[in-house]
């Protein structure tokens, strides 16, 4: 499945403090003609590959701001333009649920949307509305969304971003987000560091595996009430179950798999490349799908996964549940995409630390090409 | 009678029992004097649920009769009385359709509850007081939830047990008829109210039973469901209590240094899912068993 990370905006209403796309204060809308364009280009691929799919997920900025219009018409446009591959286009949406209306919900539920990806941040003064981050007005509104989605039937899952603040009490803070939606459990990620003007907030790798490592034991205790609480769901069912289904990051098989289309057309690997400025390929106006997904540019990932295993992960026993980590952290840190990403810091730290002292289970995920476990 | 639809919870009003059809009816009374009325009255053209008694006083001062064994009866009472007296109610209350409440005001009920559930009575804990005797309650809940020796339901951990689900808040609200997604309280003409409370105050979200399918859009009815969210908006400790999902904040006044209330909850909580688990083991058996068949 190819996943197109689409941003008709990047505006948003928001002013989160972990936000790389606020940063950029972009205040573009795609035109109609080029969404129609996208579709059609979405077309021709869909065509052309009759057992791929396509998985359409509406980013931003915050999409709520584009309006029901926006969306009635892109479902206009994409019955227009794919009117025998349609149905291989699964629209999904990420929204921070604070401008949703009844008009946008029935939009959605068109687009045959029916969950919402969203953020929630526990913490005051992080994820706001307005200069001052006014988190409360933020989090009523999110309520509010909340409620209007779930009155619909459409469910909601979310992000919870781990930055300092966070440190303070760890297990408090899991279990007031997974009683905030029992339904689905938070994926726990680690604060991106933009720009380093807030890095006050940003923790630093080994704080990551430390707050998690904090968790573990009250999870593992209890993972039949929280089945889906991310990251320790997906290192329980890679190590334990042999099912690796690790994020995209950890996957090494985002080659052509990923691709980020901006306001104005422009693309990169993926949503993150997209904020980063990072691993951009043509426009959208000036080559085919295809072209921009298997675009030559995207070797390096192949590369590094071949090279890597030979070199910097040689013998690491942790290699099949990171694989040397996301090609855009690696080119963050060193300015190359053949490195190693430096999160493999926290995976090592979370593992050696705590996963295996505390269940006992030794992870042996080497390689198997290069040796066997 | 009408799918999906609230039970309406109502004081005995002729002429608006009269106007309702097919609902599942509820009659709340103090008075003993005309249950056989309500019962025949209520189902000529609706279904009676049960009749709630709130009575002021021991349940052996209740003159049982025998003309009400088939009448669904719940019976609020202070406390049960003598126990010698109780004794002698034993066999009519066996062939009694009849759930039992008793206050949490006395320590002396909580006993008296499961003593009642081991003589097979279906009997649950009502709490007219934030003064709460949590090691009492414990006690009480472990019974209800660990004894091997066969009793009869207590509530309102039956109504856990029997209810709950990891991926879902389980308001226990139900078992007191104080959850408007499960019941409505009328008055004598007709206005509705989403629970005791409001009934009482004369808070009133709807004029009349017609305009029941405008309740899901009712700014009220939303607060009212939604009112949980604000434990989150304040960050409570309930927010951050393992026990949330079953008890949404029910005991937020009981709160003391010890967290009292959070710990016997968190415990009824192990206690449902380790009774869950236990039955999905047994069916799991079952099933392994009949596959080998």
């Amino acid at each position: 499945m190819a996943v197109i990370i689409f941003k008709a905006t990047e505006k948003c209403n928001a002013n989160c403090i972990y936000c790389g796309v606020v940063k950029k204060h972009q205040d573009i809308v795609m035109d109609c003609e080029l969404l129609t364009s996208i579709f059609h280009k979405i077309n021709v691929y869909l065509l052309k590959y009759p057992r791929e799919k396509v998985a359409f997920t509406w980013h931003g900025g915050e999409v709520g701001l584009l309006g029901a219009d926006y969306f009635n018409t892109a479902y206009d446009i994409v019955h227009q333009q794919c009117p025998n591959t349609w149905d291989r286009i699964e629209h999904l949406v990420q929204s921070n649920m604070t401008v949703l209306n009844q008009d946008i919900i029935d939009a959605f539920k068109k687009l045959g949307i029916t969950q919402i990806g969203t953020s929630y941040e526990y913490y005051d003064g992080i994820r706001g509305l307005g200069k001052n981050r006014d988190s409360m007005a933020y989090n009523r509104r999110f309520f509010q969304g909340v409620n209007l989605a779930e009155r619909n039937g459409l469910t909601w899952g979310f992000i919870y971003v781990v930055n300092k603040k966070s440190l303070q009490d760890p297990l408090k803070l899991f279990i007031y987000l997974t009683n905030l939606n029992l339904r689905s459990s938070p994926m726990f990620n680690k604060m991106y560091d933009y720009d380093k003007q807030e890095d006050s907030l940003v923790i630093n790798q080994d704080e990551y595996a430390d707050f998690l490592g904090a968790i573990l034991p009250f999870w593992l205790k209890h993972r039949d009430r929280y089945p889906s609480a991310k990251p320790f769901s997906l290192f329980y069912n890679s190590i334990v179950e042999k099912r690796v289904q690790m994020g995209c990051e950890y996957m090494g098989h985002c080659t052509s798999r990923w691709v980020y289309i901006g306001p104005d057309g422009s693309t990169a690997q993926c949503g993150r490349a997209g904020d980063f400025g990072i691993m951009k390929y043509p426009k959208i106006q000036d080559a085919t799908l295809e072209e921009i997904m298997f675009h030559k540019d995207r070797d390096v990932i192949d590369t590094r996964q071949i090279t890597l295993p030979e070199t910097e992960c040689k013998d690491c026993p942790l290699w099949g549940i990171c694989h040397g980590g996301c090609v855009l952290d690696a080119y963050m840190d060193k300015r190359e995409h053949g490195h190693k990403s430096p999160n493999c810091a926290w995976v090592q730290k979370f593992i050696y630390k705590y996963w295996e002292p505390i269940t006992g289970i030794k992870v042996e995920m080497y390689n198997k090409f290069t040796k066997k476990a | 009678m009408k799918n999906n639809r609230q039970t309406l919870v109502t004081r005995f009003e002729e002429k608006l029992i009269a106007k309702l059809e097919n609902e599942n009816i509820i009659i709340t009374t103090d008075n003993f004097n005309f249950i056989n009325k309500y019962y025949d009255v209520v189902n000529k053209q609706n279904k009676l649920n049960n009749i709630t008694v709130y009575y002021d006083g021991a349940l052996t001062s209740i003159r049982f009769l025998e003309t009400w064994k088939h009448i669904p009866l719940v019976l609020y009472v202070n406390s049960i009385g003598s126990h010698r007296m109780f004794f002698h109610l034993m066999p009519i209350l066996r062939q009694m359709n009849v759930r039992i409440f008793l206050s949490n005001q006395t320590p002396q009920n909580f006993v008296d509850l499961q003593i009642m559930a081991s003589l097979g009575i279906c009997s649950g804990i009502y709490f007219s007081t934030t003064k709460m005797d949590w090691n009492k309650f414990a006690d009480l809940q472990t019974y209800a939830i660990y004894s091997k020796n066969k009793h009869a339901a207590v509530e309102p951990f039956n109504f856990i047990l029997s209810n709950y689900k990891r991926e879902s808040r389980l308001d226990f609200n139900t078992v007191y008829y104080n959850d408007p997604q499960k019941f409505l309280h009328l008055n004598a003409e007709g206005q509705i109210a989403l629970n005791a409370d409001d009934l009482k105050a004369g808070k009133f979200v709807l004029e009349n039973i017609s305009l029941i399918d405008s309740l899901p859009d009712n700014q009220d009815y939303i607060k009212e469901t939604t009112k949980w969210q604000q434990h989150f908006l304040d960050k409570t400790h309930c927010a951050e209590c393992l026990a949330w999902r079953i008890c949404l904040g029910k005991f937020v006044e009981t709160i003391d240094d010890q967290k009292s209330c959070a710990n016997t909850m968190t415990e009824l909580l192990d206690g449902v899912e380790h009774h869950q688990q236990r039955l999905q083991n047994q069916q799991n058996n079952q099933n392994q068993q009949k596959n080998r068949r």
